[in-house]
């Protein structure tokens, strides 16, 4: 007989014995995938029938539907992709855990690689079969109906590699834990350690991180790392790219997971050569596996453990730590025992490995306990570094920022976007605030617990010693990427910032309007307390406009950004979301554009619009409702107050309502607009606990708007403080 | 021919094959029996590949077994719980083993199975112990593999069944000088189909012999003698292996050639002698005790 039709025939032959898995499967995306395709679309007509009389949108938001649901963002797909990888995998090669059976297909005269790769194909077969059945189905669903365009059946062809792709990773897992053990139950449990081990470690390795040091800053895609370090997950995270919008990192991702894919194929065919026999219906297959899987399980589990318990208590005790450490080594190193042996007499069998797996994780809690590697102190040779990143945190918090990796579609941190795509050359500023930030530590670090407290609420409560988040990211020669985060003191650190803000590689990134595409830039509108206009331009009209703003935005210091109340706010739409610029009064010529467009943006707030100005001091306010409350008065936040105070002002002690110029001359001129502070809190001294409301007439018709403001620090006239009971 | 040398096997710390040495000529049936644990089963996998011998050689015709396609067309294994698949019938089996062995006897599998009354159509799960064992030996017969290999294949057949199947066996070995190994830890089964039997005890064999040769070199005599003088001369000149004594009669089992025997007797010229022929079980019990164990504790 020939090898091929041997091949062949042994396919013929375990097909025969999976039907009730193909029969599985060919159900689920029956019902999952072609019916629910045929309720769709008779879903469609009857849309478009009666809501189409009133949305124009209709036929678009339908082919979006269409596409997210044959495409690679169906959900339902993907979850009959993982069920069926999972049981495929698992029950094709169950045989090898039954002594019987190993018996009759081991002692035929067939290669173990073609008694694999018959399994293994049909494997495969049992699933593309029948999706790509449905798929037809589907296709000819909507091509009957009309729907059919080329973008549809682009999006079925990508949704069907891509989940072919997965498949085959999920289902060769799956099919390596059956060939690393001898039991069905044990098999199950290798399947879902190996699908969440990646993501388990980077979560047990950033808790510890952010727990024992100080400096260390949860980069952007930390989160996404762990969910991607589960295949599950990177399948899920993948597709979800997909549907998005194709972006250059899926590509890498697509031929990464295909030569992880084939690799563990490889690794699959090795183990299937090299397994006993005699394993079937022992709990692991491989001696050698037994005590590396038993150490790899136990030593994380018992971090985790040790990092649970110390979560849990509020006072983040060392005392629960090791409690927590003891608890889940013994635990978890029992229960791998008795799974071991089937036995739980046997749960501290091997004690040796009992006392190793303690003292490495001893090892491990002291390399962070006592910072051995000196993780928080180091900072990169000089000359080793070829750029850097920064982030500050507190410095203008309305701008907004679009992961480029999500095609500019998923809003991400600031801090993580900086990180990830700025690169100061001139990084001497941010390498001397590092410097500051480790002295920081050190300080932090020398004093005992109790100065420790007193050290952290004076810093805190003192305005003058304001902290910050500082972020940075060195881009070492050998391309080496180091992260650090530091908390850094406002006074003695605002120069070097100044620095780094005028620093155009900074502005480049933080201001994202320096890397758009103009084509892609939608309406443009302005808007402030007197007008808000949409401008008609044409695209050389918003290239110019760009143009004038970002030259005016080079020159724009971190001084002027602060101490500047913007006169307007313009509104750009990009990529369909919408992004806001400060027009300061230095920008001459934006001020002229927008003027020469119709806008008047020499107006600005001035006396004369002011119809009156309420002061409110909650220090009083807020003492006043829990006196009346409760009969006694708490420390009370502004945040806990109850929501009446938010409302309109009221005639009570503590408040005041201004309508004389001359006072409000007096008292706006020592103004600073809500959210101009918030925007940079952290170099903006204001006088927090008065709230200020301006009402401003916006035009000769009686009409106004109300504007929130604060007053800056040590500016409050004294007749104010007089007359809102400030101390 | 079959050849192992010096084989092992440990699980874990239980050495279920030591240093075992056999050699299996072709057309013979090589009965295998011991105890329970004794290392049957896990010798017979080793020889047919399904498990690799720690240490030493298992060859087939000169070809090692473990991986080796070749060697194992050449046999068919059948276990003492031979799997069917689920909810097969014995015409899916055939099926089956008709894409595995390429000289697979559909036309004689479908007589044997007439022959033994076995339905074809009906499912192997509602079969019985001893209807599975016939099929699993009808399988085995129907592959035309060169040798057969037997764990405890009688075991769970009634007397009328066990005979049919040796019978088949028997006509195989007649038509197609087949070899065949049959392990079993009852004796009696062996008795009439085997022609050279291996012992195995704890892993280890303890002897390997021709059964043929076995019954032409021991012998059990009863016999008379005129006066003491002449038994006493007659036993120092025997190789005696057993001797029992009931008033003048003597019971002796000896070694040696039968016909030496006979006319040793002759020239003493005793009352009365008579060589009765032995049973398998008296030849390993005389055997065994010779090197030193008690048989009945060996084998059941």
């Amino acid at each position: 007989m020939t090898s091929k039709n041997l091949f062949l025939k042994l396919q013929r032959e375990d097909m025969k014995r999976r039907v009730w898995s193909i029969a599985l499967s060919m159900l689920g995306f029956f019902l999952l995938f072609t019916v629910v395709c045929a309720m769709e679309v008779s879903n469609y007509a009857y849309r478009i029938e009666n809501v189409g009389k009133f949305d124009p949108n209709i036929k678009k938001w339908i082919y979006n539907q269409i596409i997210n649901f044959i495409g690679p963002a169906n959900e339902l797909v993907l979850m009959i992709t993982m069920v069926c990888a999972v049981i495929c995998g698992l029950s094709g090669f169950f045989y090898l855990h039954s002594k019987k059976k190993v018996d009759l297909f081991h002692s035929i005269p067939v290669r173990r690689e073609k008694l694999f790769a018959a399994t293994f194909i049909n494997g495969l077969l049992i699933y593309i079969v029948p999706y790509l059945i449905n798929l037809l189905l589907c296709l000819l669903i909507l091509a009957v109906n009309k729907y059919m365009t080329v973008e549809v059946f682009l999006a079925g062809l990508t949704a069907f590699g891509l989940n072919i792709l997965y498949y085959t990773l999920i289902y060769t897992i799956a099919i390596i834990a059956v060939m690393l053990t001898g039991n069905i139950v044990v098999s199950f449990l290798g399947a879902g350690v190996f699908y969440l081990y990646g993501s388990f470690i980077l979560g047990i390795k950033d808790l510890y991180f952010n727990q024992f040091f100080s400096t260390y800053f949860t980069i952007n895609n930390t989160e996404r790392l762990i969910v991607e370090m589960s295949p599950l997950g990177n399948y899920v995270s993948t597709a979800s790219r997909i549907a998005d919008g194709y972006d250059v990192d899926i590509l890498t991702t697509i031929i990464l997971v295909s030569v992880i894919t084939i690799a563990l194929i490889i690794f699959a065919v090795f183990l299937y050569k090299k397994r006993p026999s005699e394993a079937a219906g022992k709990a692991m297959a491989f001696e050698i596996s037994r005590p590396i899987i038993k150490l790899a399980l136990v030593i994380p589990l018992s971090l985790a453990g040790g990092i649970l318990f110390m979560s849990i208590s509020s006072s983040h005790d060392m005392a629960w730590l090791i409690f927590g450490l003891v608890f889940a080594l013994l635990i978890s190193y029992g229960i791998v025992e008795i799974i071991y042996n089937f036995d739980i007499r046997k749960a501290f069998n091997g004690i040796y490995y009992l006392i190793g797996s303690a003292v490495g994780v001893a090892i491990i809690v002291c390399i962070f306990q006592f910072d051995i590697f000196k993780y928080d102190e180091y900072i990169p040779k000089k000359n080793d570094v070829k750029s850097v990143s920064v982030s500050i945190n507190g410095l203008d918090g309305h701008m907004r920022y679009f992961d480029l990796y999500y095609n500019s579609l998923r809003s991400v941190y600031n801090s993580n976007y900086e990180i990830d795509n700025m690169e100061i050359t001139n990084f001497e500023p941010a390498y001397e605030l590092a410097k500051i930030g480790i002295e920081q530590v050190k300080k932090m670090k020398s004093v005992t617990e109790n100065d420790e407290a007193m050290y952290m609420t004076t810093n805190i409560a003192s305005e003058a010693n304001k902290n910050y988040i500082f972020n940075v990211k060195y881009t070492l020669d050998s391309g080496r990427k180091v992260y650090r985060e530091y908390t850094l003191p406002v006074n003695e650190t605002y120069d070097l910032v100044q620095t780094i803000y005028n620093d155009l590689d900074y502005k480049k990134v933080h201001y994202p309007i320096y890397q758009w595409d103009v084509n892609k830039v939608g309406e443009i509108s302005c808007y402030n307390e007197f007008e808000d206009k949409t401008f008609s331009l044409s695209t050389p009209e918003k290239k110019q406009l760009i143009d004038i703003y970002i030259d005016e935005l080079n020159n724009h210091s971190l001084d002027d950004n602060i101490n500047l109340q913007p006169i307007a706010t313009l509104g750009f739409e990009y990529n369909k979301l919408l992004f806001n610029y400060y027009v300061y009064p230095t920008f001459t010529n934006t001020i002229k554009f927008i003027n020469d467009h119709g806008f008047d943006g020499t107006r600005v707030v001035g006396t004369k619009d002011i119809k009156e100005i309420y002061v409110e001091n909650y220090k009083i306010t807020l003492e006043d409702i829990e006196a009346e409350k409760y009969g006694h008065t708490y420390a009370v936040t502004r945040e806990m107050a109850p929501k009446e105070v938010n409302g309109p002002p009221m005639d009570r002690e503590g408040t005041k309502t201004y309508t004389d110029p001359a006072l409000i001359n007096e008292i706006y001129s020592a103004l600073i607009r809500d959210d101009h502070y918030r925007n940079n809190s952290i170099f903006i001294d204001v006088e927090n606990s008065i709230d200020v409301i301006v009402t401003i007439k916006t035009d000769d018709y009686g009409n106004f708007i109300t504007r929130s403001y604060y007053f800056k620090t040590n500016e409050i006239p004294e007749f104010v403080k007089e007359d809102i009971g400030y101390k | 021919m079959i050849e192992a040398v010096n084989i092992s096997k440990d699980f874990y710390d239980i050495k279920a094959v030591d240093q075992v040495s056999l050699t299996i000529q072709e057309g013979n049936v090589f009965g295998l029996v011991g105890t329970n644990g004794a290392g049957k089963s896990t010798f017979l996998r080793m020889l047919s590949g399904i498990i690799k011998p720690d240490k030493g050689v298992i060859k087939i015709d000169g070809m090692d077994i473990y991986e080796n396609v070749k060697a194992k067309e050449r046999f068919f294994y059948i276990s003492d719980d031979q799997f069917y698949f689920n909810n097969a019938t014995p015409i899916d089996m055939k099926n089956f083993y008709q894409v595995i062995y390429e000289g697979f006897d559909g036309e004689r599998f479908d007589t044997l199975m007439e022959q033994f009354e076995l339905t074809p159509n009906r499912k192997i799960n509602t079969y019985s112990k001893g209807m599975k064992k016939q099929l699993s030996v009808i399988c085995g017969i129907c592959s035309n593999t060169k040798y057969i290999f037997c764990d405890e294949t009688f075991d769970g057949l009634d007397p009328v069944m066990r005979q049919a199947v040796k019978s088949i066996i028997a006509k195989e070995i007649a038509d197609r000088n087949i070899t065949t190994i049959i392990a079993s830890h009852n004796l009696r089964e062996l008795e009439d189909i085997c022609d050279h039997i291996g012992l195995l005890h704890r892993g280890g064999i303890l002897f390997s012999k021709d059964l043929y040769d076995m019954k032409l070199n021991i012998h059990k005599i009863q016999c008379v003698f005129h006066n003491e003088e002449d038994a006493k001369a007659m036993f120092d000149n025997l190789d005696i292996l057993k001797r029992e004594q009931r008033g003048s009669l003597y019971t002796i089992t000896a070694r040696g050639n039968r016909e030496e025997i006979t006319n040793y007797f002759d020239k003493v010229k005793p009352v009365f002698f008579e060589i009765l022929p032995l049973t398998l079980e008296e030849i390993f019990i005389s055997e065994t005790e010779v090197v030193g164990y008690d048989i009945k504790k060996l084998i059941s």
